[in-house]
């Protein structure tokens, strides 16, 4: 070939492949960009992925799908599994631990071309745990040392690099004196095992936290002997933890240890909680169920002139305009109390104040309350001349204003209380209540006593025009509010905070009851999908006999359809038969579905049942059952309150996203 | 003392007149708050109003729980109308527990309440062996034990003195015309 044959030749492919050119440009080649993925990630971590694809004429998305490596570990879930392009889905990461070694990865697919994808860096599973802070807990259950009641401990905690530095504490049960402890530091490498035991932050097996608080003080706790050369350790408690997937600063916990049960949560204080509360109003709820004992109302703080740290008679900082109260004692009803002058302390140096309360109406009543902000306090009884055994919750108020109207409550409020009732002692329901602009009340109730008295599930309930009266303070009262099925009659109060809140408690001669209520949020979106990804479970309840209180924290994630997965740390105190039984990390599994009424879905939830599974060690225990619940949710996120509805034991919880 | 609206002269004669009229007192205070107050709670009711005594004796101790019935204890006891089932629930002293036995004559004070068909009378006041306990308040509701010990179940044992719920039995009259 000649040198001008040869630059034909090549001329010629060169226009060949340019016209080859020319025909991809008319169709270019189908491309993916995954966005960035984290490459670790804690047990139960959400995080939003996007991916888009370019060129695709179809249009047919993403398709979203995780591997292990090794293979054979859970990898999360995808909330869709397929986006369009651009669109966003919501990975949630396993509940639990992988192996060690063992990674993730995420792949975007082009949904019209298999081939075409893009993966993840490998990410890491970490447990969750707490960022540097301090962190306000509380929690409500039942003791069995130094005796046999109904205690409430709350308090704060700092973290700082994983490690507890201190903190303090107040606890009350039926018969002590009320203790304030300060906690002690802990240690950097610290576990359950160290000797002697230090307060400790730690991740169990199971990637749940473990709290390890140590007071100090005989009078509660786990106290442990000397050992050779180990001094005694004295006033342990141990909780467990489930960091909730969308809140890293917020946690379900329960006690687990042989000293008590209980359930609760720990939250990340404010920094802003350096200054005393108020001025400005709360609306607030205690409750004692081992004394069938609940108080509730409005505090409005006037003036912070007068307050100081440790004067407990402090006047004038509480005027007692504008604050009111009503109680439930056993049954005996007061209704409108006033409160006169009293006071609200300075904090200390980790945000305690105390609140000091009298009224015409009862003996002085002391609270101390751990500030998780301005406007949410955790409240505990300590030594006064009232002597019941509260705790409970204070919420800052959002007042309208002119203040809050009948207008300010027309909304739909999702409850759930405790407390005890005369068949049985021990009741818990949940409710669903929706007032309207003629002042009457529709909604649904699920309650359990062990009576079996309610033949629907959820149950309508109704109160006829009128019969709801708004306080310009944001107290609500609702006399006769009926049941369907005549199960109940009840009356019930609510104690507004402009902000989302409804605190709750019965005022009848029948029942005494508390707890606290959610403002339903985005009830047009709630479906059965709504309850999905990942959750921290957190359940109290009593076994069939009524032996003892148990408890159960832990990660679930619901698949957004009908079922839900992970496990529960679960503490149960029945000293008979067979003991104290503290089982970590025990799988848990349940349903959900559709109930007739928006937003309760009827379900199961399998792994707590305490008479049935083996893990707790009932003689002739035949496995796990199904036991029947009820989740009224509380937005369109799936946060929710949960209530056995059967007869096989006694359970109540919370399912919270944040 | 975490007495509701009341003074100490007040809440003498409201103890007094409770003492000496219970079941009366309990009645008026039950009329007053269906006339205001319409709700009366959730589940069975405790119907202070129609509360009777009787004597009989115990034909059997139940411990086991069953579905739709009050968890804790129960005694199977025999008097003029017949079987009772006589829900004591579950905190019993251990020096109780030991005296419940077959055979043994009790005296109840309580009320029934039927669920579901059957007929629970919940007791309020146990006597056995001389000796009475306050098993319920005057509004049903069960009297938890304080103890210096663990309370403990089924089989264990149990100390401690037994008290009322709270201090609010003299309340009634005294709450700013609630009810």
């Amino acid at each position: 070939m000649t040198l001008r044959k040869s630059i034909l030749f090549l001329t010629a492919l060169a226009t060949i492949a340019a016209l080859a050119g020319c025909n991809n440009g008319s169709n270019p080649p189908i491309t993916l960009t995954l966005n960035t993925v984290p490459t670790s990630l804690p047990v139960n971590g959400v995080v939003t992925l996007v991916a888009s694809v370019n060129n695709d004429k179809a249009n047919g998305g993403v398709v979203w799908s995780c591997t292990t490596t090794p293979a054979g570990s859970p990898c999360g879930t995808f909330n869709p599994a397929t986006t369009s392009s651009g669109g966003s889905t919501t990975y949630t990461a396993p509940a639990i631990l992988l192996p060690a070694g063992t990674t993730i990865t995420i792949t975007a697919t082009s949904a019209t071309n298999s081939a075409i994808s893009q993966s993840s860096l490998p990410i890491t599973l970490g447990p969750a745990t707490l960022a540097n802070g301090n962190y306000v807990f509380s929690v409500t259950g039942y003791d069995y040392f130094p005796d046999a009641s109904n205690y409430t401990v709350s308090g704060v905690i700092s973290v700082a690099g994983g490690v507890i530095t201190g903190g303090e504490q107040d606890f009350i049960d039926g018969t002590n004196q009320p203790l304030q402890d300060n906690i002690g530091a802990g240690a950097s490498g610290c576990s359950a095992t160290t000797a002697p035991l230090v307060s400790c932050l730690t991740i169990g097996a199971d990637g749940n936290m473990q709290i390890i608080l140590v007071t100090g003080d005989p009078g509660l706790g786990v106290n442990i002997p000397a050992s050779g050369s180990v001094p005694a350790v004295n006033g342990v408690e141990t909780f467990s933890g489930s960091v909730l997937p969308l809140n890293p600063g917020k946690a379900s916990i329960a006690e687990i240890d042989a000293s008590a049960t209980g359930s609760g949560g720990l939250e990340l204080q404010s920094a802003t909680v350096t200054a005393a509360p108020g001025p400005g109003s709360f609306a607030f709820v205690l409750s004692n169920a081992g004394d069938a004992l609940a108080i509730g109302g409005i505090i409005n703080i006037d003036d912070l002139s007068a307050a100081s740290e440790g004067v407990p008679l402090c006047g004038g900082t509480i005027s007692g305009a504008g604050s009111i109260w009503d109680g439930n004692a056993g049954g005996d009803i007061f209704q409108g109390g006033t409160f006169s002058a009293s006071c609200v302390s300075s904090p200390d140096g980790w945000g305690r104040v105390t609140f000091t309360m009298n009224s015409p109406n009862f003996s002085q009543l002391i609270l101390a309350a751990y500030p998780i902000s301005n406007s949410k306090i955790q409240l505990v009884e300590t030594g006064d001349s009232f002597q019941g055994v509260l705790g409970g919750i204070a919420y800052g108020q959002t007042v309208p204003t002119g203040g809050f109207t009948a207008a300010s409550a027309q909304n739909t409020y999702v409850i759930g209380m405790q407390g005890w009732d005369p068949f049985n002692f021990i009741l818990q329901s949940a409710e669903q209540l929706t007032i309207a602009a003629d002042g009457s009340v529709t909604g649904f109730l699920d309650f359990n006593d062990f009576s079996g008295d309610q033949t629907q599930s959820p149950d309508p309930v109704s109160a006829p025009a009128a019969s709801v009266v708004v306080d310009a303070t944001g107290r609500v009262t609702i006399p006769g509010v009926a049941a369907a099925d005549e199960a109940a009659t009840y009356n019930i109060q609510l104690y507004l905070d402009g902000n989302g809140h409804a605190l709750a408690l019965t005022l009848d001669s029948g029942d005494s009851q508390a707890g606290i209520g959610f403002q339903q949020s985005g009830a047009s979106s709630i479906a059965a999908s709504s309850f999905s990804g990942a959750y921290g479970m957190g359940v109290t309840g009593w076994d069939f006999d009524e032996d003892g209180e148990f408890d159960s924290v832990g990660p679930v994630v619901a698949d957004g359809s009908s079922t839900f997965a992970g496990f529960g740390d679960v503490n149960w105190l029945d000293y008979s038969d067979p003991g104290p039984i503290a089982v970590w990390g025990n799988p848990v599994s349940g349903g959900f579905g559709t109930s007739g009424a928006t937003g309760i879905f009827t379900g199961t939830i399998t792994g707590i049942d305490i008479f049935n599974c083996t893990a707790f060690g009932v003689t002739d225990a035949p496995g796990c059952s199904q036991d029947v619940f009820n989740y009224y949710l509380v937005d369109q996120y799936g946060d929710n309150i949960a209530i056995e509805t059967d007869l096989n034991q006694l359970t109540f919880g919370y399912f919270l996203e944040q | 003392m975490k007495i509701f609206g009341m003074t100490n002269t007040r809440l003498i004669a409201g103890l007094l007149s409770g003492l000496l009229f219970a079941t009366m007192a309990v009645s008026l205070d039950a009329h007053a708050a269906s006339v205001s107050r319409p709700g009366r709670g959730f589940g069975p009711v405790y119907d202070a109003a129609h509360e009777t005594t009787f004597e009989g004796t115990i034909q059997e101790v139940v411990l086991k729980h069953t579905a739709g019935s009050p968890a804790g204890m129960h005694l199977m006891v025999a008097g003029p109308q017949g079987l009772v089932d006589a829900h004591i629930g579950p905190f019993m002293s251990k020096e109780t527990k030991e005296a419940l036995q077959a055979g043994v004559p009790v005296r109840l004070v309580g009320a029934k309440t039927t669920v579901r068909g059957k007929t629970f009378f919940l007791a309020r006041q146990l006597t056995v062996d001389g000796n009475t306990i306050q098993v319920r308040t005057l509004r049903g509701f069960l009297v938890m034990p304080r103890s210096d010990h663990p309370r403990v179940g089924k089989t264990g044992t149990q100390t401690g003195s037994e008290r009322p719920i709270t201090g609010f039995t003299g309340f009634t009259g005294s709450n700013g015309g609630a009810r």
